[in-house]
């Protein structure tokens, strides 16, 4: 076992990877595109990153793996600096994760410090990204060691506990949160059995012999939902903060603050669990405690800005090692991702470093690049997001739902596919009016047919 | 002034993700894609194969070929998926041939192998290789058969799904010496299988990744095919050890397009697709696998298909396999 892995020379495939991220340009050009229509999609109102990972997620099926999935990538971590942008100034978290953001970023922009309040968050964010990923890099070797660890009857548990931690995190309670998980694992049942093959719950007809598609839902539930339910007048109330006198910032105690966020939310990254949200509170909740002044926080405290911030990027770059080592996605993105990566034809498992250190490496740098992008365009355009967040929702929302459905079709041949879609939007509104989070829903659907196999192959093998 | 630019940047950023959207897709469906959907998971010979393949094919079609993995149900999901979609020559399957000879004798499949669909091309034959641990108990095959008989069915090997050829060549091991007892663990693909093993959740597991073999990650016990590979010389084959030599033709690489596809465009397909394997680089890529560089055009594929499809019935009841639980060698236990 030990002599296994221990000429694995954990940085071996780093070169590989490096000599594929600089070989192809086209490759910095496409994670660039992917921060930026991350960051405008998560910009837009009316819109949350799995919103606009969902739109664009077609795109997989045309790009090579690299690629295509360093695009998804990034338009991952640009949406989520755009929820960032629309909690600080207009007090509208895009995502559970950029609450925390809200608490002190609101006020402070409220109190005329907009501009230094995002330039701090953006830094933030740089920061916590940056040292997750570099935490990544050296403890790969570890990592891939610990996850080989899990087999079958290891990664059934951890699915089915990572799902029961979802129903119990998600806004909306543990009734709600468990009914959702179980619609989610319902949804995914037609189809194919996931190891004897045979058809169930088809019906008799050829269009679900395929199950539900993916990228159906994925549009459905995100993106045409959302859309309804910002169209039928839905949305978040805008909170109404006492304007107060704000510290001007202290660079080195916001400096520490994101950098014990970016430890604590790489910690809590690698757990599968509702990872960004547990992070940011938690970041948020142990500078308050740290604080000396604790009486200013949650009325523009700088740390409470920059440590969550920092912590929530650092763990969206560290539950990518979940992701790629063991094939657990711990939030509906990651969900779509490991949906993404099986059809580009990467397995994610232990032996993904050695397997295809091309892709594995060259993806982890595609991550620091995007980080780079991210600060630059963040730094750079920060008036022009600003502007864009105040963009009539009337001016988008037929883009919108022309997109979720073009989408839809592309992904899957058939018509049957933007008919599916249309079903999960109007499905998702409903689920929302009813106070449902549709995120366990997701993470069930995507989760359901590994767990039915690693669940058969327990029992085959025994345990 | 100010204003205009503002308004124009917008209008731009509106029409960004369009342009891209359709800038991406538009070429892939004016020449219509080719979907190629790969019947195990990646990682295996099978999925690289194809994959060489398609690139190779890529070049002459003058459109993209897409490959998609869709593992599970030992291949048969591919080919269901396939016989539902439309028959205009933009959906191909890559399968290995236990999925139509094999499978469809056991299992109630929404397909029929010689009806529903046109054999495009065979393009190569494998052997799988039993193979586990470098620092396992046992070295040889002989110390594995042992340890068998004394664990009395407690070993666990990893396959690479239920009724593909390493699954059934154990099998009729199995079913020829009742001694011998095993719990066959499905995996999606041969890659999962070695991932389990070297994680130590199988015992052993069928695999046919050369190069692993080589560098001494994997330890070969025996090969699964009738006869041994030259590539690894010291290594029984299953006639060396005196059982019945599975010998059908399902352990090929073949591939399929949906019955009903006009005549022209399966002449295209398969000239094309012939002419990748005949090329340097797919067969460069062979040598990494255990898996033999035989080429059957459609005219012979066909043959060989129906001509298999027939032995195999004959066969099967022979070894009395052919109503064999999915998943324990024991004769005995009912399935489901």
């Amino acid at each position: 076992m030990e002599e296994l892995f221990t000429d694995m020379t954990a940085f071996s495939g780093v070169w590989a990877g490096l000599s594929s991220v600089f070989s192809s340009p086209e490759l910095w050009l496409l994670v660039l595109v992917g921060v930026f229509l991350g960051m405008t999609v998560g910009v837009l109102p009316g819109f949350g990153p799995p919103a606009a990972m969902a739109l664009l997620f077609p795109l997989v099926y045309v790009l090579e793996p690299l690629a295509g999935i360093s695009l998804l990538a990034g338009i991952f971590y640009g949406a989520k600096y755009g929820g960032a942008v629309t909690s600080i100034l207009m007090g509208i978290p895009g995502e559970a994760d950029a609450v925390a953001t809200l608490f002190e970023g609101h006020p402070l922009a409220r109190s005329g410090r907009a501009k230094e309040a995002l330039a701090a968050a953006t830094l933030a964010s740089f920061i916590g990204g940056t040292a997750a990923t570099l935490g990544m890099v050296l403890l790969a070797p570890v990592l891939s060691r610990a996850a080989l660890f899990f087999g079958p009857s290891g990664r059934a548990a951890i699915m089915a506990g990572a799902l029961f931690l979802v129903a119990f995190t998600s806004p909306g309670g543990v009734r709600r949160g468990l009914a959702m998980v179980f619609l989610g694992l319902a949804l995914a049942l037609p189809g194919m059995d996931p190891v004897y093959g045979a058809s169930r719950l088809t019906f008799g007809s050829w269009q679900l012999s395929g199950g539900v598609e993916l990228t159906s839902l994925l549009l459905g539930i995100f993106g045409i939902g959302d859309l309804l339910d910002a169209l039928l007048g839905g949305g978040s109330a805008r909170k109404d903060t006492a304007e107060a006198d704000v510290t001007p910032v202290c660079l080195r105690s916001a400096g520490m603050a994101a950098l014990r966020g970016s430890v604590l939310g790489f910690a809590t990254g690698l757990v599968p669990c509702g990872a960004g949200v547990t992070a940011s509170f938690a970041s948020h909740a142990l500078e308050k405690r740290l604080s000396r002044h604790p009486e200013r926080f949650g009325k523009g405290a700088w740390e409470g800005l920059t440590g969550p911030e920092a912590s929530n990027n650092a763990a969206a770059m560290a539950s990518f090692a979940p992701l790629l080592l063991l094939g657990l996605p711990t939030n509906p993105i990651m969900a779509a991702l490991l949906g993404a990566l099986t059809i580009v034809g990467v397995v994610p498992g232990p032996s993904l470093p050695q397997e295809s250190p091309a892709f594995y490496w060259g993806l982890i740098f595609c991550l620091l690049m995007g980080n780079l992008f991210l600060l630059g365009l963040g730094l750079g355009l920060a008036g022009f997001w600003a502007r864009l967040a105040r963009l009539p929702f009337r001016l988008l929302w037929p883009a919108i739902l022309l997109f979720c459905l073009v989408g839809s079709y592309v992904g899957a041949d058939g018509i049957s596919s933007p008919v599916q879609c249309l079903f999960f939007g109007a499905l998702s509104v409903f689920l929302k009016r009813q106070g449902c989070s549709p995120a366990p829903l997701v993470l069930a659907f995507v989760l359901g047919p590994r767990l039915e196999t690693h669940l058969l192959q327990t029992l085959l093998s025994g345990w | 002034m100010k204003w205009r630019l503002l308004h124009l940047c917008r209008n731009l950023l509106w029409l960004l993700p369009y342009a891209l959207l359709t800038a991406n897709v538009s070429p892939a469906f004016a020449d219509g894609p080719v979907r190629l959907s790969v019947a195990f998971s990646p990682g295996g010979a099978l999925d690289v194969a194809a994959r060489a393949l398609a690139k190779e094919a890529e070049k002459e079609l003058g459109s993209a070929v897409i490959v998609q993995n869709t593992p599970s149900g030992g291949g048969m999901t591919a080919v269901a998926r396939l016989v539902s979609s439309r028959p205009d020559g933009s959906n191909l399957a890559a399968c290995v041939t236990n999925a139509l000879i094999f499978i469809p004798h056991r299992n109630d499949v929404p397909y029929h192998p010689l009806k529903d669909v046109e054999p495009l091309l065979v393009f190569g034959q494998a052997s799988p290789v039993l193979v586990t641990r470098p620092d396992a108990d046992w070295k040889t095959l002989d110390d594995f058969l042992d340890a068998t008989r004394k664990h009395k069915g407690e070993l666990r090997i990893g396959v690479p799904g239920l009724g593909t050829p390493s699954h059934i060549a154990l099998a009729m091991m199995a079913a020829k010496d009742p001694s011998l007892q095993w719990r066959f663990v499905p995996f999606g693909g041969p890659g999962e299988a070695e991932t389990a093993l070297l994680g130590g959740h199988v015992d052993a597991a069928a695999s046919g990744a050369l190069p692993r073999i080589r560098k001494g990650q994997l330890h070969p016990l025996m090969v699964l095919a009738g006869t041994g590979l030259s590539a690894l010389p010291d290594v029984p084959s299953l006639s060396d050890k005196g059982f019945s030599d599975p010998g059908r033709g399902d352990s090929s690489f073949i591939l399929l397009a949906p019955a009903g596809t006009e005549e022209k465009e399966l002449d295209r397909l398969s000239r094309i697709f012939e002419k990748a394997a005949r090329s340097e680089t797919f067969l460069n890529t062979l040598t990494s696998y255990s898996v033999a560089p035989v080429l059957r055009n459609r005219e012979e594929a066909k043959t060989f298909l129906k001509k298999a499809w027939e032995e195999e019935g004959t066969i099967l009841r022979a070894v009395g396999i052919a109503d064999m639980p999915a998943a324990h060698s024991a004769p005995k236990s009912p399935e489901k």
